[in-house]
């Protein structure tokens, strides 16, 4: 198993599934993204620095903008994270089809791309019983993520907390699994310290 | 066309099938020639690898209580799909091409062919010639080459057991027993197909998805395949790979868009030429 990387970007978004039409020759389901957050820990010295970009799509109207907000969440010298990121990056390059920006993702893509060849880390791996034991690490940390709910049953307020949420359970499980007892300490210190701060501003 | 070029082309649509038999104990306690053999179960594991480089699974397994409807079924879902099997071309298809016979069933075209298919065509795809390079090696067993390429094989049984795990669990015993085979020979083929074709994506998404997919579809007696996720350098080859699958796609959709453009621009210069 891989170790904890310096630098982490946790992704978390959600996705619309559009049905094409089905008497079609060629009869296509399309994916929009509709919402992400990107939680992005790194390491500083002996500490752990925290910050959390969110961006949720109101208007349905164009998903290729908000992949070009997420990608460009990923700096290159940092390893994707999540869970699940086969369906993640499966639906993320699904986007822009049949969307009129098409083209213009090719850049956030690449993107993507660069930054998945550093190391990745997926809390999936570690969830041996699926969601389930994903859902209660984050509800032992008061965190409202509801990993069975499908995305679309929320308001954009609701949804913006959820990703939020999940993003944050999935980086608990890899720092669960990957950092040794005292650099979990220290790592849960800090993330409170940022939690804290965060919920005040 | 060379074979090993044959050979080399990863194929996107795979029927995996093994069997299970019963037969008269041979006299000389020998396994019995296979012939005297009978089939119990078959396991077909399809493997169909979608737009976007995702491959899509299904396992399903047939009894022969009825004949014709097993026979029928495996023809079905051989449709279209290139056969892999272990030692398919030396048991599992003369075993089976026989109780077709038997059962005066001529017309199971997709079994039949990959049956009769010479070795080196491809249509069937024996991973015991493969892995061996069609004999230059000497012929081993799937639990030897799982074992050696770290695998999960045989953890329900084993073949020489299939009539007393029948006699003394029943036949859904053999479908899990049957069902771990066809997965070993999934993954083992993943694994000699991406050396063949120098392509670790190949190889990472087809074990990459299986693992998911057996995870996702909750298959308990498969459980120990989902071990197989989670292996970094795996994951990251197979993720890469669906963004190259999106790169390509989107390049070809431009082209696709230019040359309507170009078409249309064409049109608009004839119509206003012959105005």
């Amino acid at each position: 198993m891989s170790n904890y990387p310096a630098k982490m970007a946790v992704l978390a978004p959600a996705f619309v599934i559009a049905e094409g039409d089905a008497s079609s020759s060629n009869p296509q389901s399309y994916v929009f993204l509709n919402g992400f957050a990107v939680l992005k820990v790194e390491r500083q010295g002996r500490g752990f620095r925290f910050d959390e970009a969110r961006q949720i799509d109101e208007t349905g109207s164009s998903s290729v903008e908000l992949m070009k907000r997420l990608t460009k969440q990923l700096d290159a010298d940092a390893s994707v994270a999540g869970h699940r990121l086969d369906q993640v990056v499966a639906a993320l390059v699904r986007v822009p089809h049949g969307d009129p920006q098409a083209a213009s993702a090719k850049p956030s893509l690449q993107r993507l791309q660069a930054a998945l060849a550093n190391e990745v880390q997926d809390a999936a791996w570690y969830d041996r019983d699926r969601q389930r034991s994903l859902e209660q690490l984050a509800s032992d940390y008061d965190l409202p993520a509801e990993w069975h709910r499908p995305t679309r049953q929320l308001n954009p307020c609701m949804l913006e907390r959820e990703l939020s949420a999940r993003a944050q359970s999935a980086w608990l499980a890899i720092a669960h699994e990957c950092l040794s007892p005292d650099e979990l300490r220290r790592a849960l210190a800090d993330y409170d310290q940022w939690r804290t701060a965060a919920s005040i501003a | 066309m060379h074979h090993r070029q044959t050979y080399n082309r990863a194929p996107s649509r795979l029927c995996a099938l093994d069997i299970e038999t019963v037969a008269p104990p041979s006299p000389d306690v020998s396994f019995p020639p296979w012939p005297t053999h009978r089939p119990v179960v078959a396991s077909l594991l399809t493997a169909d690898q979608m737009p976007y480089g995702q491959w899509a699974f299904a396992v399903e397994s047939v009894t022969f209580d009825d004949q014709s409807a097993a026979l029928r079924r495996i023809d079905d879902l051989l449709a279209s799909r290139r056969c892999l099997t272990f030692n398919g071309r030396g048991f599992d298809l003369p075993v089976l091409a026989m109780a077709a016979g038997r059962a005066s069933l001529f017309e199971c075209r997709n079994l039949t062919d990959a049956w009769a298919s010479h070795r080196y065509s491809g249509s069937h795809i024996d991973l015991a010639d493969l892995v061996t390079n069609f004999g230059s090696a000497p012929r081993t067993s799937l639990e030897l080459l799982c074992e050696a390429a770290d695998i999960p094989v045989k953890t329900n049984g084993h073949g020489g057991d299939v009539e007393v795990m029948l006699r003394e669990q029943g036949i859904e015993a053999v479908r899990k027993y049957c069902e771990e085979d066809v997965a070993s020979t999934l993954v083992l083929f993943a694994i000699v197909q991406g050396l063949r074709s120098n392509d670790p994506a190949y190889a990472a998404s087809l074990i990459g998805d299986f693992a998911n997919w057996v995870g996702d579809a909750n298959l308990e007696h498969l459980a120990s395949f989902r071990h197989l996720s989670g292996k970094a350098v795996l994951e990251r080859t197979r993720l890469l790979h669906r963004v190259d699958e999106g790169l390509r796609l989107l390049d070809e959709e431009a082209m696709v868009a230019y040359f309507d453009q170009q078409s249309r621009a064409a049109a608009n210069l004839s119509r206003k030429t012959a105005g």
